[in-house]
């Protein structure tokens, strides 16, 4: 039944752990429509027939109790209320992401998606899962703003530049699943697509391990995915909330109110501590500090990521 | 016979007319030239969207086109349709006045209108804006398109809105004949008037938001950008809090109409006249609080978006009101099957339908999967489109005859309302569907899955189309060689008609007089 009326209103699979309650209550809204439609035509035309001007007939002038008009407002109302009450129990649902739910950091840009997982690495346009696990998508924008949305999972949330959203699920079924940008975004909008392949948790492991390598900067690119240092600081050279750290690593940066450093391990261990003090000039000083929050072996290890980022190695 | 058309006579006399009538006549006119412009752009985006790689155009120009179809149809043509139109031509007719309360302001109010609406079409020959209507930042900021100019034309309009509502207010408080108290006042005027409130309210806070806009981009102050400490989603606000009352700007005229053809066409005093000045009012205030639910998946917090689930309903339930009202005008009466009333029929389709998918996507856990997909688009052209379309069309054909004297070809009517209520309806219906399967709006191009219902829909909008220009044919047609209507053709009660059809210059030969029981605009029970 719920896959003829699936079909029938051209839904797409229910993928994710929410899809199929979301569909009964949309059944159910859609059904009462028609039903309102039907009553509402059904009295229109037997009134048109039973009514209908003929010469010389006198109208009765039959009038509905006042009764009849709070009854029907009362009904009406206490169905809105109903599907209220329960689309916002989902709602809640939909917006409170249990707490041991995978993070991935979804970072959108005119017009493509880019997934940073835990492990540091990042992957374009695509997004690999283990079904029958939650995972908490924390997006952020570096242009304008997007929209994550996968029909199948039935989930979209718009990502924006300068604060993060979240949008968690459970794929149910193993398969990949369209992304589409839902916000209008310019000429690109509707070629910035993606998809979410959901694997067996041993395959989703097993690709895991392939692609994690031990070295000291992929471990740096893995805690500044961690910290949330990618969220400001893009490793494209694109300038976002924070400088890029492309090339940043050995340059020599002009400082807010007046001043030039070179951008080497002392300046950019000091900047993870105290952001304030050698503000980089353009930049707002939004930077919280991390002192006590990174270890000496992590901070080295996020410096030896930027150095990784440079386009010319070489001391 | 001298009436309002030849007297005075000469294009000055029309230039600077302080007539109500000839302002409304302008109004119409230029309301209609709008509404083929945006209707033009509406069926160059619906041929590209034929082929899923859109051979048509390119992507700019379809973000474009969709952009001025946008701003077109809303700022240019619904907006000013049935209340800048209809309800200057009729409001003082239908209260017993000469004039409106300010006719200099409502003649200003018309050349700011024009001014505002010239503004847009250079944006448009300066190569056209892409942000779409609803100006988005901080895409509208870094936008190369001409965004200020387009912003500038809106709030020039924006200014004429804001002197037309405060017109009227003014029109219905101080200009009622002599004895018509505000219970007594016709459903039209009742729901002019709490378009007027909304009109002065609102208007400003669009004016705010597209002055920002407009500022952000000439002068990049980064007003809504977050790396120099401001917000997006804080546009996405201020905008919305015009944008949805604009909605009922849009609609509450629309149910005006349909409430005097109704009672007309059934020769009845409307059924619960106090619920549907209540539901009026109702959402003219209640509309200023839902703005939040166009933004359910766009940051704001669970709480607020269950808050403004909830008061969107509350909208929705006075929508229905009206609904069972309208139905059950019907019940014991006398009903004559008519143009006017055939639109009125697919007014309640579309309204049904398309207020039942608001209901729907005022659920919020519904709406997070149609937000900004086809669902919503189908949504907002069913009931906010659809219904203020059938209404001006139902308006058009009803006071057709007030205007002109003539009667225009019925067999022609009813032909060309069957084809744009089945155009409509075969429109928009695939687009529910395509929203369902999660096809988002504002696509230039689209994964094939989705190609047979834009194909549908395409057709559908082919068939609307030769609606719309059969209508234009047979009432020009009519206009010259229409027969003869006579002063009140329907029957009606109400007080527009009293007065000869075209009515003169001073609207009434002879002052009115006004008695509630025998002359109320709906005293059909003393029918003998």
């Amino acid at each position: 039944m719920n896959e003829l009326i699936r079909r029938a209103l051209m839904l797409p699979p229910q993928a994710s752990s929410v899809a199929h309650r979301i569909d009964v209550l949309h059944y159910t809204v859609i059904g009462a429509a028609f039903a309102v439609c039907f009553l509402v035509f059904a009295l229109i035309g037997y009134f048109l027939i039973r009514f209908r001007d003929h010469e010389g007939r006198k109208p009765p002038r039959y009038k509905l109790p006042h009764l009849v008009e709070v009854v029907l407002a009362s009904v009406t109302l206490a169905a809105f209320l109903a599907w209220w009450f329960v689309g916002f129990t989902q709602f809640e649902d939909i917006r409170t992401p249990p707490s041991n739910a995978i993070r991935i950091y979804t970072v959108a840009k005119q017009w493509m998606w880019q997934f940073v997982y835990p492990s540091g690495m990042a992957a374009e346009d695509e997004l690999r899962v283990p079904v029958g696990q939650p995972i908490e998508l924390l997006g952020t924008s570096r242009d304008v703003i997007h929209s994550f949305y996968v029909p199948a999972f039935r989930l979209k949330e718009d990502v924006l530049p300068g604060r993060i959203t979240t949008l968690w699920f459970t794929a149910e079924e193993p398969g990949t699943y369209q992304i589409l940008c839902a916000e209008y975004c310019g000429a690109g909008h509707s070629r910035m697509r993606g998809r979410v392949i959901a694997m067996q948790p041993t395959d989703y492991a097993t690709w895991v391990q392939g692609h994690t390598s031990g070295d000291l900067a992929s471990t740096g690119e893995h805690l500044a995915a961690q910290y949330g240092c990618l969220r400001c600081h893009t490793v494209d050279g694109t300038p976002h909330l924070g400088p890029s750290w492309k090339d940043l690593y050995g340059s020599t940066v002009p400082l807010d109110g007046g001043g030039r450093v070179i951008a080497d391990d002392a300046y950019l261990t000091e900047s993870m501590m105290d952001p304030t003090v050698k503000l980089v000039a353009g930049y707002p000083p939004l930077m919280p500090s991390y002192l006590g929050r990174l270890s000496g072996p992590e901070a080295a290890a996020i410096v030896e990521y930027i150095r990784s980022l440079r386009s010319t190695p070489g001391e | 016979m001298s009436n309002f058309w030849n007297e005075p006579r000469g294009l000055k006399s029309w230039l600077l007319t302080r007539d109500h009538k000839r302002i409304g006549v302008m109004y119409l006119f230029t309301v209609i030239v709008f509404l083929m412009l945006g209707g033009a752009f509406a069926l160059i985006l619906r041929l590209s969207l034929v082929e899923p790689n859109n051979a048509l155009v390119s992507a700019h120009t379809y973000d474009r086109l969709f952009t001025h179809h946008g701003i077109t149809m809303v700022w240019l043509f619904m907006i000013p349709s049935i209340p800048s139109a209809f309800g200057n031509i009729l409001i003082p007719l239908m209260i017993g006045a000469r004039d409106v309360a300010f006719p200099r302001i409502n003649l200003a109010s018309y050349y700011i209108f024009v001014i505002g609406a010239i503004t847009v079409l250079v944006a448009l020959v300066a190569g056209g804006v892409d942000t779409g209507w609803t100006f988005y930042t901080p895409y509208s900021a870094a936008s190369a398109t001409a965004v200020t100019c387009a912003a500038l034309g809106v709030f020039i309009t924006g200014i004429s809105s804001i002197l037309t509502g405060l017109n009227f207010i003014a029109t219905v408080h101080t200009m009622r004949v002599s004895g018509m108290r505000w219970r007594d006042l016709p459903l039209f005027v009742w729901t002019i008037y709490a378009t007027s409130i909304i009109l002065v309210l609102a208007t400003p806070v669009l004016g705010l938001a597209l002055l920002l806009v407009g500022a952000d981009h000439a002068w990049a102050l980064g007003i809504f950008d977050p790396a120099s400490g401001g917000d997006p989603v804080l546009f996405e606000h201020i905008f919305w809090f015009y944008s949805h009352p604009a909605v009922y700007i849009m609609i509450l005229p629309g149910m005006g109409v349909i409430s005097e053809v109704v009672s007309t066409m059934s020769h009845r005093k409307p059924a619960w006249y106090g619920a549907i000045v209540f539901a009026t009012i109702g959402i003219a205030l209640v509309g200023f609080l839902t703005w939040g639910h166009h933004m359910f998946v766009a940051g704001i917090s669970t709480f607020d978006a269950g808050l403004f689930g909830i008061l969107s309903m509350m909208v929705a339930i006075f929508s229905a009101i009206k609904v069972f009202a309208w139905t059950s005008t019907m019940y014991g009466g006398r009903i004559t099957i008519s143009t006017p009333i055939l639109y009125v029929f697919t007014f309640i389709f579309l309204f049904v339908f398309g207020g039942m998918s608001g209901v729907a996507v005022a659920t919020t856990s519904l709406d997070v999967h149609w937000h900004d997909t086809y669902f919503v688009v189908a949504h907002f052209h069913f009931i906010m489109v659809g219904g203020t379309l059938t209404a001006f069309l139902a308006a058009l054909h009803y006071w057709f005859p007030k205007l002109t004297g003539k009667m225009y070809s019925e067999v022609w009517a009813k032909l060309a309302c069957a084809a744009v209520a089945l155009g409509f309806i075969l429109t928009f219906t695939p687009q529910f569907l395509l929203g369902n399967a999660g096809m988002p709006r504002r696509y230039a191009t689209y994964p094939p899955q989705y190609q047979w219902l834009h194909v549908l829909s395409t057709a559908g909008a082919c068939l609307l189309a030769l609606g719309m220009l059969t209508v234009l044919l047979y009432l020009i047609v009519a206009v010259f060689a229409g027969t003869p209507a006579g002063d009140n053709p329907w029957g009606s009660k109400s007080f527009e008609w009293r007065s000869p059809s075209p009515p003169p210059h001073e609207n009434f030969p002879a002052p009115p007089v006004w008695n509630t029981r025998t002359d109320g605009p709906y005293a059909y029970e003393e029918e003998t």
